[in-house]
Parts: structure tokens; C-alpha cells; sequence
């Protein structure tokens, strides 16, 4: 079972000393910062070069500050151990202040640099649109920021990712999970309610006819009684969960980012509906600190993740140990993601004893990597196979429900 | 019938923590002219001083909000006179050009401090409720919306049955009018402006508590801010009220009978058409003052 990491009443001295830690780092011109990673003395060789851009200010300043950790954390590593091919790792991390249009500019700019592997930022709001701009130039796209089929589809094997599931099938589990009931708990009715955003969206409808909890509904015989697109600025959904319950739903799949799917399983909890199953399916938004301080509400609730520190996988100890550092309660799972991409980069490199983008393609494309989040031969577009672990909020504690393998618990219904 | 009901309800108690939003901004554009365009952020940065009085010193968001009035008061009036008497003196613009750049400024300052993730106020009464004739009533909107009325009634108190409250009233129908009759203006407004802030620190406390927030929330807020102004015009806070209700009683019905992102486009449309009818914006709503 996962363990909680303490020291939440310290959260508030930290951020206060991040925010300063920050201020220093603005003040010193963060926009041009650079992470140059510790190295030991003895390399042989030009250094291999590593980069990336992240939100480091701006909406997505949380997750990108864990994933420069994680990336600075395994460069460290990786250097203390000799480095790749005895050559020094060297990681540059640009702030593209969350937005796409700045990170275009500094893709370009490891382009015209010749940076040796090119990470994807977080999210595909930003790591979208760099998608095109690292294919045009003939470089491999390391993917540890985002989910997208169309992608991966589009970009036929160019790019590489670390994400277990895609967008398509981020309620995957839920229905595995929904089916495996007895006949007599196992949801017939189901009710869905997805954010206006091309990822959710996908979630709920798949694409090119492939995925989405739409279909997994159909598949498994299930009538949607409600399947609902809302704004990302909903502030009230208690008419919209009183429908809900009202049309006989017995399970509620909410494909959302964090704040909205908080909101929905308060309100939920607040009219006191307690469907068989409620899944908060989007952004693995039961991985997030935040969703602890929801109380009450989360009791009896599922969310996905990409792998579980039970499962033991290389490289887990070490990310455990950073998210530990910064009192998470829980690993997010970009942490996972962001350094079982790296992992690819080095058995990629180690496997052909070069830094040659197609000899590392391919190898890639036909071995089987051993990372934190599994070990898998990539799908020929470039992504993982689909996998993903089923988790369930009881009291506070989560617990693996699915897969059988690493269930630490039976699922709990109806909600309690 | 239950879901007419249900309707009114929770378009009531929603309506009055909206109100309590709309109030500070009608109080400061009636009385100062000057569009806060920082009334969200102030918002948000409430929101967050609850969660953190609750988180590390478990104090309860109603005794918060009695702990950020007059945080707020005092920062705001203090910021009043050291940043925005000047520039408001020269024109309600260039005030509504600072207030945007404190605006900027506070949201990545928050952003910094508070980091962008989602926070939500853990509160015993945040996920209960109660039936009544087949409503489902949060308590937590219950509790907040006593909290709003209890504010706004003292609100409406020192407007009209104390000395500072005529003579805001009477900067607001004509400065030089109240200055000529001794009434230091300088320093009445610098009492609305913080009277004004004051409101959104305890309408972001409210707020905290109902809803799971994050800094993006602000732009949120702030057009929840103008709906209210639009509809309710400068008619003090029983136009607040109206405006506040208005809002409240339309979000609920259409989100009933409409979907939630037709329901959201109507929310907006209401904005835009008033924008249209009052011509002139928000500055048009001037013509009622307080």
C-alpha cells in the first residue's frame, strides 16, 4: 500500500521558501536560466546534451517544478555513475512560462543548437504544437509531458512517450473495474461529464473511433444517461449531479481537470449521492495533494495512475524519494512519467551505443525498456502500451483496486 | 414543483455570496468612479488567506473573514493613498490602468506564493446538507450566505445611519459639492476604496469555502463582479442585491433546464447584452449612484 508522506503542516514554510528560492531565480533572469547538472570529473568526450522547456511560471508552475526536479535529480545520478557512454550529461531546462508560443522559440533554438534528445514540455496545451517543430527537424521527441493518441498517430513513431494510457482511454480502468463487479452492483446507467478542453474531450469521445468512455459504455453494455460537456469555469454543478441522479445513473465518470472534478465531488458528497462508483478519470487528479483536502468528499472515489510504487519498477525508490523531499502525499504521476522517459533515453543510448537519433528510434521501436512506470516494447506509433492502475480514496488512504495483480484491496460500493 | 423550489433555493443563497462580490466594486465605481479591475485577484487572495488560516492555524472560515476585513481595510486604504490618490485625481482611468497593473502583479506574486495549484477549504459543514419541502440545501452555502447578509446589512447600516457613510454618499453625488461642505473627500475615499476591498476579502473567504479554487479563478470572479454591477446598476446594495440574486437565480435555472455550457454562454450573454443596453459600460451604470 502507498504510503502517505507526511509533513503538511510544513507545507507553508516551503512554499515560503520556494517563493523566495523563486524571487532569487527571477531576479537572476530565469526567462535565459539554464540547469547545468552536477558532474563528475572523470568524462570522456563531448558532453551529451539534454533539453527541454517547462512552466516553470505561469499555470502550470506545480507540475513543471516536479518534473525539473525529477529531470535534475536523474541528471545527477546518471553523472555520478559515469554518465552515457562515459560522456557528461548536460540538462537545459528553459521556463516557457506556460505557454506554447514561448516554448516554440526555445525548441527552435535546441534545434539550431543541436541538442542531442529533446524532452517534451508538461501538458499538451504547450507540448502539442512542438510536435511539428521537433519532426521537422528530424529529431526524436521525448515525451514525458503529455498524453494525446492524434499525436502519437500523426507524428507515426517520431515521438516517443512515457505516459502508460493516452487520452483516449484515461477511463479505461474505471470500466475494466465497473465490469468486474457482480451483476447485481455493476453499473447499468452511467452518467458522464467531461471539461471543455481537446483532452477531456477525447476522453470522452476518442478519436478516430478508437477509445473514449462513450465507447468503453457502449462495449460494455452500459446506457449514458448523461454525458455532459461543461465549461472549465463551472462554479456550480449541483443541478447539473441532481440530473444525474435523478436519471437513474449508477455511476458518475468525471473526465476533468483538478479544480472542476474537486468541485464535482464535493457537490457530490454535499447532496449526499452515493452512486456504485464515482471516478474522477481526468488528469489523475486523485494523485494531486490537493485532493486530500477534500475530505470527506473523496471517500469511496477511483482515479487512474500510471504505476504504483508497489509494483516495484527501476527508478521508483529514487522518485519516491524526491516527492517524499517536497512533502507530496501521494507521487504524482508525472513524476513517474517524466523519469521513466529518461530511462528510455539512456537504454536507448546504451542499446546502440550512440546518440543517433534513428539508430535510437529504432532501437526503441523494437526492445523492451524497463522504466518506472513498466516494462513495455512500444506501440509503433511511439507510445506505451495501455496500462494503468486503478486506485480508491477509503478513509483518507488510496488503495489499489485494479489491476488484480498489485489490488491491495476489493473495490468498495457503493460509495460509503 | 420540488425543482422550482430546489431553484429558487439555491439561486437565493448563491445569489447572496454574489452579491457580497458585486458589492465592493459598485461601492468603489459609484462612489470613486474607478473600475476595480483588482477586485478578483483580491478575491483569490482571500480565498487563499482562508485556506491558510484554516490549514496551519485551524481557524474557521467565518472567523477568517472577520480576521481579512480589516487586513484588507487597512492594505487597501493604505494603498489608496500611497499608490492610487494621484491617479485618480488626474482621471477614474488612469486609476483603472494602475488597478490593472496590480492586478498583473498580484496574480504573479500569488502565483509565487501560493503556488497555481488547486486548494479546496476542508470545513466540517462543506459537505453536509439538509432537505427542506424536497430541496437539497448545502450547508455551506447556507452558512456563507448568513455571512453575506450579516456583512451586507452592516454594509447598508454604515452607508446610511452613520456620519461616514452620508458622506460617502455625498462624495459620490458630487466631490466638490462635499468638499465645499468640509467633508475631507481625499480621505472619504480613501475609506470606500478600502470598505470596497474589505468586501472582496470577506467575498473570497465565502467563496474558498464552497468552492475548490486556483489563481485562474480570478477572471472568474471579476465578471461575476461586473454581471452583478451591470444588472444591479449603482443603486447601492439593494442594486447589488438585484444584481447579486439576478445572477444567483439565472445560473441555477439555467443549468437545469439547459446544459452547463449552454447554460455559461446565456451567464455571459447577460453581460454582454447589459454591456449593450447600458451603452456605455460599466460607466454608464454611474447614473445610479449610491
Amino acid at each position: 500500500m502507498r504510503k502517505l508522506l507526511r509533513g503538511r503542516n510544513l507545507r507553508g514554510v516551503a512554499s515560503l521558501i520556494g517563493a523566495a528560492a523563486m524571487v532569487g531565480a527571477m531576479s537572476g533572469g530565469l526567462s535565459g536560466a539554464s540547469t547545468r547538472a552536477m558532474a563528475s570529473e572523470r568524462f570522456h568526450g563531448p558532453p551529451i546534451t539534454i533539453a527541454g522547456t517547462l512552466g516553470l511560471t505561469g499555470a502550470f508552475s506545480v507540475p513543471s517544478a516536479d518534473y525539473k526536479l525529477v529531470d535534475e535529480a536523474w541528471v545527477n545520478t546518471v553523472n555520478a555513475h559515469g554518465g552515457l557512454l562515459g560522456r557528461k550529461v548536460e540538462l537545459t531546462i528553459l521556463n516557457d512560462n506556460s505557454t506554447p508560443t514561448t516554448a516554440s522559440t526555445d525548441y527552435q533554438k535546441f534545434i539550431s543548437e543541436k541538442v542531442n534528445f529533446i524532452l517534451a514540455p508538461y501538458t499538451t496545451y504547450v507540448g502539442g504544437p512542438q510536435v511539428p517543430v521537433v519532426r521537422a527537424a528530424g529529431k526524436l521527441f521525448y515525451n514525458g509531458g503529455f498524453v494525446g493518441l492524434q499525436y502519437f498517430e500523426q507524428d507515426k513513431g517520431w515521438m516517443v512517450g512515457s505516459y502508460t494510457y493516452q487520452d483516449t482511454t484515461y477511463s479505461h480502468g474505471a470500466f475494466t473495474v465497473m465490469k468486474s463487479l457482480p451483476p447485481s452492483k455493476r453499473p447499468k446507467k452511467i452518467a458522464i461529464l467531461y471539461a471543455a478542453n481537446p483532452f477531456t474531450v477525447a476522453a470522452n469521445k476518442g478519436y478516430n473511433g478508437t477509445g473514449g468512455a462513450l465507447t468503453f459504455a457502449k462495449r460494455d453494455g452500459m446506457k449514458v444517461v448523461m454525458d455532459e460537456q461543461y465549461p472549465t469555469g463551472t462554479t456550480d454543478f449541483t443541478s447539473t449531479i441532481e440530473k444525474a441522479q435523478a436519471a437513474g445513473a449508477q455511476a458518475l465518470i468525471v473526465l476533468g481537470l483538478p479544480t472542476t472534478s474537486d468541485l464535482i465531488a464535493k457537490t457530490v458528497k454535499t447532496i449526499g449521492w452515493k452512486p456504485e462508483v464515482e471516478c474522477m478519470c481526468g488528469s489523475q487528479v486523485t494523485t494531486l495533494d490537493n485532493w486530500y483536502t477534500l475530505g470527506a468528499a473523496t471517500n469511496g472515489v477511483i482515479g487512474t495512475d500510471v504505476a504504483w510504487e508497489s509494483e516495484n519498477y527501476p527508478g521508483m525508490k529514487q522518485v519516491e524519494a524526491l516527492a517524499r523531499k517536497k512533502h507530496e502525499k501521494v507521487v504524482p504521476s508525472y513524476s513517474w512519467a517524466g523519469w521513466a522517459i529518461l530511462q528510455m533515453i539512456q537504454q536507448g543510448v546504451d542499446g546502440t551505443h550512440s546518440t543517433t537519433t534513428t539508430k535510437i528510434r529504432k532501437w526503441l521501436l523494437t526492445h523492451v525498456v524497463s522504466t518506472a512506470v513498466g516494462k513495455f516494447k512500444l506501440l509503433g506509433n511511439g507510445s506505451p502500451p495501455n496500462r494503468e492502475v486503478v486506485v480508491q480514496t477509503v478513509n483518507g488512504v488510496q488503495r489499489t483496486v485494479w489491476p488484480p495483480k498489485i489490488a491491495t484491496a476489493k473495490i468498495v460500493t457503493p460509495l460509503p | 414543483m420540488t425543482t422550482a423550489f430546489q431553484i429558487i433555493v439555491s439561486g437565493i443563497l448563491l445569489g447572496l455570496i454574489y452579491t457580497l462580490i458585486g458589492a465592493g466594486l459598485a461601492i468603489v465605481l459609484g462612489v470613486l468612479r474607478i473600475v476595480n479591475l483588482a477586485q478578483g485577484i483580491l478575491i483569490m487572495i482571500s480565498s487563499f488567506l482562508a485556506w491558510d488560516l484554516l490549514v496551519h492555524w485551524g481557524i474557521d472560515p467565518i472567523l477568517s473573514v472577520l480576521i481579512i476585513i480589516p487586513i484588507f481595510f487597512v492594505a487597501a486604504s493604505a494603498g489608496e493613498v500611497v499608490m492610487l490618490r494621484a491617479p485618480a485625481r488626474e482621471s477614474p482611468d488612469r486609476a483603472m490602468l494602475l488597478l490593472f497593473g496590480v492586478l498583473m502583479a498580484a496574480e504573479a506574486l500569488a502565483s509565487i506564493g501560493w503556488t497555481t495549484d488547486t486548494r479546496s477549504i476542508d470545513v466540517g459543514y462543506a459537505y453536509t446538507s439538509f432537505k427542506v419541502g424536497g430541496a437539497v440545501i448545502p450547508e455551506d452555502y447556507l452558512v456563507m450566505a448568513a455571512v453575506a447578509v450579516v456583512l451586507l446589512g452592516l454594509t447598508e447600516l454604515l452607508l446610511y445611519r452613520t456620519l461616514l457613510g452620508k458622506a460617502m454618499r455625498a462624495v459620490g453625488q458630487s466631490r466638490q459639492s462635499a468638499e465645499i461642505l468640509g467633508i475631507n473627500s481625499a480621505w472619504v475615499a480613501t475609506a470606500v476604496f478600502g470598505l470596497g476591498v474589505a468586501l472582496a476579502g470577506a467575498a473570497g473567504a465565502a467563496l474558498g469555502v464552497l468552492f475548490p479554487f486556483n489563481i485562474e479563478l480570478q477572471s472568474q470572479w471579476l465578471a461575476y463582479s461586473f454581471i452583478v454591477v451591470l444588472i444591479g446598476g449603482l443603486g447601492g446594495l439593494r442594486g447589488s442585491l438585484v444584481g447579486g440574486l439576478a445572477l444567483g437565480l439565472g445560473q441555477e435555472l439555467f443549468s437545469q433546464f439547459l446544459s452547463l455550457g449552454v447554460a455559461s454562454v446565456v451567464l455571459y450573454g447577460i453581460l454582454a447584452v447589459a454591456l449593450m443596453v447600458r451603452g456605455g459600460g460599466l460607466g454608464a451604470a454611474k447614473v445610479r449612484r449610491i
